[in-house]
């Protein structure tokens, strides 16, 4: 909190300032290995603020000065609910990324990364200078693909609750079986409704596998994110992959038609991309690195 | 909305709301486009066409929910001597339920409904 051995920039926030707490924080967005040409000029980062790079040990860090009255813990947590600012932050913060990994290759930092002072940063790089190196290393030459399945139909998951119990009765078969009451019947038909669903989504969800497979073929890593929520996606149908994959750029060519090949066979595929690859560095540099989240990601050949 | 999309890059298309394209269950774009050709040959056309319609979107085209994959489970994950210490775990709950609250506010439907 006291470590203000950077320049003293003086940002916009000059409001309360209780004792030795500083005013300003430091945004982290991307490190990257130091340009042999120019890097990226005029950039501004998270609420138009400009951004400056630091430089140590071969690497640079691009960040900028932010307010701690704002980008303080307490005003972080609660501008995280307020969705308008996670989005310009989440956009700001990917913008100064996309311009850095375009000069060189760089390696993105999860969103919301405040230091106290330049020299943290400074130290940062000095630490942790083979850490970032091997993963710069990886991602060199490299760009991240996304690629979405979506399969035809328009229902909710097995797991998720059955569309409103209008539509088993919506369909009546005439009563074959006299016999049979209202009530088994209609069990008779939830049943077979359900298992008919599971069976489609089992399919889709083998299609889904197999055309990961292959994208993964391709490319030189690969990681699957979570679907995302159809709430989210603004799609009703299932999402059956939600998948990223780290190509090679001599390569694109091939994963452009190894997908191409893949099209049409009842699934929808929609790519997104290129990428900086965020996917593909979720590494925690952390004192006590959780290995939970490091391991899926590790398919890198 | 978002800060600075001037960065000098070119965009062959247009904006929309939605990145996603609508459902194309037969995507085999070039299909008529080659009424004599051989099914070998027929693969050279759309080869990298895929990727270089998708590439080069504009910061904002990116759909939010996207870039949250990303910014939200990849990229350098720091800590220790951080301002901040805010848990992984955190950031994406708090971050996707507010997302998901926004989505469900502005909708008419749900709140007319007699339950």
């Amino acid at each position: 909190m006291a470590d203000t051995t950077g320049r003293a920039t003086t940002g916009p926030a000059t409001g309360p300032v209780n004792g030795a707490t500083a005013a300003t924080g430091v945004y982290l967005y991307a490190v990257a290995e130091e340009a042999t040409g120019a890097g990226p000029v005029d950039l501004t980062g998270v609420e138009g603020i400009p951004v400056r790079t630091i430089t140590r040990a071969g690497l640079v860090a691009y960040v900028s000065t932010v307010p701690l009255d704002r980008f303080g813990e307490e005003p972080l947590r609660r501008s995280l609910e307020d969705l308008d600012w996670v989005e310009e932050t989440a956009r700001a913060h990917h913008g100064v990324v996309e311009a850095v990994a375009e000069t060189a290759p760089a390696a993105p930092v999860r969103l919301a990364t405040v230091y106290s002072g330049d020299g943290q940063v400074r130290d940062l790089l000095d630490r942790r200078r083979d850490d970032f190196r091997a993963v710069l290393s990886q991602i060199a030459g490299r760009r991240e693909w996304g690629v979405k399945a979506y399969a035809g139909q328009a229902t909710s998951s097995p797991g998720g609750v059955p569309a409103a119990s209008g539509a088993a009765g919506t369909e009546r078969p005439e009563k074959s079986e006299e016999a049979e009451s209202p009530g088994k019947a209609y069990l008779r038909r939830r049943q077979a409704s359900l298992r008919g669903r599971e069976e489609r989504w089992r399919e889709a969800a083998a299609r889904a596998d197999h055309v990961h497979a292959a994208l993964a073929a391709v490319a030189a890593a690969d990681r699957r994110h979570r679907p995302q929520d159809p709430r989210l996606s603004g799609r009703p149908e299932w999402m059956v992959l939600n998948g990223a994959y780290l190509v090679e750029e001599g390569r694109e060519e091939e994963f452009a038609a190894v997908l191409d090949t893949l099209r049409g066979q009842g699934l929808d595929l929609q790519l997104t991309g290129p990428w900086a690859p965020y996917s593909f560095i979720a590494v925690d540099f952390g004192a006590e690195a959780e290995d939970t989240r490091a391991t899926d990601t590790e398919g890198t050949r | 909305m978002t800060t600075d999309p001037e960065d000098g890059r070119t965009f062959h298309r247009p904006p929309d709301l939605f990145p996603d394209r609508p459902s194309d269950p037969f995507p085999g774009r070039m299909a008529g486009a080659m009424p004599g050709a051989t099914p070998g040959g027929s693969r050279d056309a759309p080869r990298g066409a895929a990727l270089a319609e998708a590439g080069l979107l504009p910061p904002e085209r990116v759909a939010l929910v996207d870039l949250l994959d990303r910014l939200l489970a990849g990229g350098v994950v720091l800590s220790g001597d951080l301002v901040l210490s805010i848990a992984d775990i955190d950031l994406v709950r708090i971050s996707l339920r507010a997302l998901i609250m926004s989505v469900r506010e502005p909708d008419p439907t749900e709140r007319g409904r007699p339950d």
